[in-house]
């Protein structure tokens, strides 16, 4: 039917007209991007595979909503960002009611862990220890920084495009990457003085 | 420059926002502090490592998002299968074919036009559609619509006996099995009889 591959819109068109074993190849297309963004927000492989099935089962019982001006993966992204955010939110609160005691956690400031198994970068530009140290200094941002870094280099998304998905305005979606940026360079320099 | 004024610039320096201007303004301060040398290299190695390291879904993630689909919704995949293969006393079991006759009174009683809602619970149709003596078995015209796996049409229906059947997709003929009344069609199978006069 399409010369070449069919874009998301074609394939968004079939499935609404009837063809719903197309969302198969729908979710082959964005699975890994989707997994993969979702494991660098929880840290968790198997929380980012249960969430990202989520995103798709959500995807498609409300892709009667999709703006056909939007891009399919950034309607994903946003899907993804909130069902992450209530996720963890959730397992924290069941984290401190479980520990049985109150941890301070302004809104957002849910615990990163660092992804447990992945593939690495072959040429060992970064060592082992200097990645764990990066994973480790990324941990401790605030969680509304950390999604927006993760957006601008994991997916490399423009500040318009992470505003549209995260529904922050431009000046904010930067505001927080300098943020996260300062606190990061924060820690050198107190790693410096210790 | 102090350092705190210089972490602005390496932001700026990650982010691709540099002058030419700047950029000296940096490398010169660059040139003279180990901490914000080390800082433009932990941005920079972060960078790489959110791009470069990835994870994969694993294999059956699709089988299993299609699965969780089809348990929400029962014949997502097999329904475009099951019409081709499923010959038509396979249907009937398949089909729990229900003639709700909401005898709603007309508004008009002077025509006393009856309204009939014809109802079939067969998700795995793609499209099904009613042919019967109300409608000169015109296979085409009268298409139920579907709405979570029920196929339904409501049709006005003078006071009269009538055969009718489901036709689905277009070929099977499907007599709905709940019908009160059958008779032979003189093709080997049964016609549904709906009596309006005796509702």
């Amino acid at each position: 039917m399409f010369q070449n591959e069919p874009s998301d819109l074609e394939l968004i068109s079939l499935i609404l007209s009837g063809q719903k074993d197309v969302y198969a190849t729908l979710v082959n297309r964005h699975k890994d991007t989707i997994f993969n963004l979702v494991n660098r927000m929880t840290g968790n492989l198997q929380d980012a595979e249960d969430i990202s099935q989520d995103v798709f089962l959500q995807a498609y019982k409300k892709l009667k909503e999709f703006k056909l001006e939007y891009k399919f993966s950034n309607w994903l992204y946003t899907i993804a960002l909130n069902i992450t955010r209530n996720y963890l939110r959730k397992k924290n609160f069941l984290k401190i009611i479980h520990l049985d005691k109150l941890i301070e956690t302004e809104d957002d400031e849910i615990q990163l862990e660092i992804p447990a198994k992945e593939e690495t970068i072959e040429d060992t530009l970064i060592k082992k220890e200097e990645r764990e140290q990066i994973y480790q200094m990324l941990k401790k941002l605030p969680v509304k920084y950390k999604n927006v870094m993760f957006l601008r280099y994991v997916e490399n998304l423009s500040y318009k495009e992470i505003s549209q998905i995260t529904g922050l305005p431009i000046g904010t979606v930067e505001t927080y990457i300098f943020r996260g940026h300062k606190l990061l360079m924060e820690m050198v320099s107190e790693k410096q003085v210790k | 420059m102090k350092c705190e004024n210089i972490i602005l610039l390496i932001h700026k320096k990650i982010e691709k926002k540099l002058t030419l201007n700047e950029e000296e303004l940096l490398n010169k301060h660059l040139d003279e502090c180990s901490v914000c040398q080390e800082r433009v290299a932990l941005l920079s190695k972060m960078e790489l490592l959110l791009k470069k390291e990835r994870a994969s879904a694993p294999s059956n993630f699709t089988q299993k998002v299609l699965d969780r689909i089809q348990d929400k919704e029962p014949f997502f995949l097999s329904e475009r299968i099951s019409h081709i293969f499923f010959p038509r006393w396979q249907l009937v079991p398949v089909a729990i074919a229900v003639l709700a006759i909401l005898v709603l009174p007309f508004i008009s009683k002077r025509q006393k036009v009856i309204m009939v809602r014809f109802e079939l619970q067969l998700p795995s149709a793609q499209v099904v559609s009613l042919a019967g003596d109300f409608n000169n078995w015109d296979t085409q015209t009268c298409k139920l619509k579907r709405q979570n796996g029920l196929w339904a049409v409501e049709l006005p229906i003078n006071p009269g006996r009538y055969q009718y059947v489901f036709v689905i997709d277009s070929k099977e003929w499907l007599p709905d099995p709940k019908a009160k009344n059958f008779i032979d069609n003189g093709f080997g199978s049964k016609n549904s009889v709906l009596d309006t006069t005796r509702l």
